[in-house]
């Protein structure tokens, strides 16, 4: 299927693919945004540079930030800790996210992230009548 | 700089390298449908080439696609338009910038001229005053207070004309 571009955010790259704690993906905030409603899946390139097949099972969705035209988001692939933080050298605000995953994920240059968008939702209501597996 | 590379990256160095591909990743059963992105006139045009009767028969493709595609033009055209007046617009603020520097450098130019107008007239009106003292002086023969009085105004006069306004000073 064939989907519109997402043009509030500009993908910059996947920067050291395999090596550990330093593989990223690198977004730019193009249009003031609330983070939340976007995220990444992993995905096997297909056909063209525009198309990808997802793998299933690999979603990362960012937390809830407002953040504004210009600042850069990391999306690095191991674990660590969220921060707001700037370019290094330079003033340009960022934002550090972490997938969390143990081992690196884009050593294959097959392997590519999709961004997306989450447009509209369906959250199944809580089944209080039924008894839960914590009880 | 290095547009890729954070301060600090708050990872907790505990990730390790893959060293062949996983294969519960690549496996063929587990790969969802092809997705993509395109532009949506690249979109209308294909569509209207492979399946014309999905967007109204031949002709209301081609006329949709057609108009999609001026639409697509036009709106570039228009952010080509917009990019190059924001560049004129920077040009300009900076041009002006320069401007209201030079402005403001005249300004306190004619600040400080109009001040020494007044003190470069008093002097020549002094220096002449001199002279006519010193000329008086030699008339009655007093060469010797003649002579200073000559000099003191001449050396007025000097540096009345010397602390004149070029007119090539900026």
């Amino acid at each position: 299927m064939i989907f519109p571009d997402i043009i509030e955010l500009l993908l910059l790259g996947v920067y050291d693919r395999g090596i550990p704690n330093q593989e990223r993906i690198v977004l730019k905030v193009q249009e003031r945004l609330n983070t939340a409603q976007y995220g990444v899946l992993l995905s096997i390139s297909d056909l063209n540079s525009t198309a990808a097949r997802p793998i299933w099972d690999n979603c990362f969705n960012f937390t809830e930030h407002i953040v504004d035209p210009g600042m850069i988001l990391f999306i690095y692939t191991g674990p660590g800790s969220e921060r707001r933080t700037t370019i290094a050298g330079t003033q340009i605000p960022a934002h550090v996210f972490h997938w969390g995953k143990k081992l690196t994920v884009f050593a294959s240059t097959l392997i590519t992230p999709i961004i997306f968008k989450v447009e509209s939702i369906i959250v199944a209501p809580v089944p209080i009548n039924r008894t839960q597996l914590n009880e | 700089m290095d547009e890729h590379v954070p301060i600090e990256s708050a990872s907790d160095g505990t990730q390790v390298k893959e060293e062949t591909i996983n294969p519960e990743i690549v496996r063929v059963d587990q790969r969802g449908s092809v997705i993509a992105t395109a532009p949506i006139e690249d979109v209308i045009k294909e569509w209207s080439l492979e399946n014309p009767r999905a967007l109204g028969g031949g002709l209301a493709a081609r006329i949709l696609a057609a108009a999609t595609q001026h639409v697509h033009n036009q709106l570039r055209d228009m952010s080509c338009r917009i990019d190059n007046a924001n560049l004129t617009i920077d040009r300009l603020k900076t041009e002006s910038a320069v401007k209201d520097v030079t402005i403001a450098v005249q300004k306190e130019q004619i600040v400080s001229l109009s001040r020494g107008k007044y003190s470069r007239l008093a002097m020549a009106s002094f220096s002449t005053v001199l002279f006519g003292f010193a000329i008086d002086f030699f008339r009655n023969n007093m060469i010797g207070y003649g002579l200073s009085f000559i000099v003191m105004a001449v050396v007025l006069g000097i540096g009345t004309v010397l602390s004149a306004p070029r007119r090539d000073a900026k």
